[in-house]
């Protein structure tokens, strides 16, 4: 049983929810590039850019766009990184470094990611009157990690554990 | 691991094909996991590098030969786009004038047009829209006049170059070469320096 402990020291549904954040993540960071790219000019986002109420250019060019001159694109991108790197770490060594803070550091970073993205929506809907698909792709992506992330979000922030006790041992070694 | 605890999780996982994925995906990470992890996204990173370098490449594709149609315009003439195809690039908005993103275009269209305004020629065409008032030749020049828009203007009272030219939203533009084919189609706004991209593209400049 020792063994065991020391090759799977989550549950196999924490493993799966990581994975599967991952997976959204990778999806949201694609698409807050191309978004990125959007904003600069350099992908015209013209497919999702249809009618008088859904326009991808209008709102990703808006001066709701950018915050303190980087683009909000930008910072979701860096949010969905953040969240593989933290989810990565903790499915490696969730007893030792970032993996054993990984719980409480994603619970910030997708926390923030929704309700900044909620934040968005609402001015699409309110302030611009016009809904960015990609933008809408992204949030949901983030509400996606979230979900799958629900066994390592409500995690406490770890105190140290003493060694050798709840039957699982240091990692690595 | 036992092999009570490996049947009892298999139970768990179900069986066939989607069991056997859930079985895998709940696993520990083997130790190239992180690796390959970390090389989706900078592949995924390489291929949104790549973006700029394939739109940098011009001219755009033709989309085929422009398809013709007559408008009313808001001077009491008819207009035919055949009169212009073959003889010099043609830029065309649809729009309607309660529509507030061609209003937001106002302004970036009479700048495009003080600087190519005599190499290619510009034509807005106002059009049907389902939830909307049909546009009329009077809300039709106020529109132009609030803009000081010079070029001409027409109604598509029929919907045929709606209905050929698939809109189905406003602001569309195309923009069509001195050939008669379509360069590009563009639902949406669009900033003043894309607009400048493609009509300069129409010109070759």
């Amino acid at each position: 049983m020792r063994r065991t402990a020391r090759k799977a020291p989550l549950g196999p549904e924490e493993y799966l929810g990581l994975r599967m954040a991952i997976a959204s993540s990778f999806i949201g960071f694609t698409v807050a590039g191309v978004l990125v790219l959007n904003h600069f000019e350099v992908a015209d986002a013209a497919f999702c850019s249809v009618g008088d109420w859904l326009s991808c250019n209008t709102v990703n060019r808006s001066d709701y766009s950018v915050i303190l001159g980087v683009p909000v694109a930008l910072i979701g991108m860096l949010g969905f990184l953040a969240v593989t790197a933290l989810s990565t770490a903790r499915m490696v060594a969730p007893r030792r470094g970032l993996g054993l803070r990984a719980p409480p550091l994603l619970t910030a970073a997708v926390g923030a990611g929704l309700s900044f993205g909620a934040y968005l929506s609402l001015v699409e809907v309110f302030v611009l009157r016009v809904v960015c698909l990609l933008c809408v792709l992204s949030l949901v992506a983030f509400a996606a990690a979230g979900v799958a992330l629900r066994r390592t979000l409500v995690v406490p922030w770890p105190r140290k554990a003493p060694r050798g006790k709840e039957g699982l041992p240091a990692e690595g070694r | 691991m036992s092999a009570p605890t490996q049947s009892r999780k298999s139970r768990q996982a179900g069986a066939g094909p989607l069991g056997a994925l859930k079985r895998r995906f709940s696993a520990p990470p083997r130790r190239s996991e992180p690796t390959r992890i970390a090389a989706a996204f900078a592949l995924a990173t390489v291929a949104l590098a790549l973006v700029p370098l394939i739109n940098a490449s011009p001219p755009p594709p033709a989309l085929g030969a422009a398809p013709d149609f007559s408008i009313f315009t808001t001077a009491g003439s008819i207009y035919s786009l055949s009169s212009d195809l073959g003889r010099q690039p043609v830029f065309i908005e649809f729009m309607h004038p309660d529509c507030s993103h061609c209003r937001a275009m106002g302004s970036r269209l009479e700048a495009a047009y003080a600087e190519f305004g005599t190499r290619v020629r510009f034509v807005t065409v106002a059009v049907r829209l389902p939830g909307f008032a049909d546009p009329t030749v009077a809300s039709v020049s106020a529109f132009a006049g609030e803009f000081g828009h010079g070029w001409t203007y027409g109604l598509d009272q029929q919907t045929k170059a709606r209905d050929l030219y698939r809109v189905v939203g406003t602001p569309t533009f195309a923009f069509i070469w001195e050939n008669g084919t379509v360069a590009r189609m563009w639902p949406g706004e669009m900033s003043a320096g894309e607009l400048q991209g493609h009509l300069g593209a129409l010109v070759g400049g």
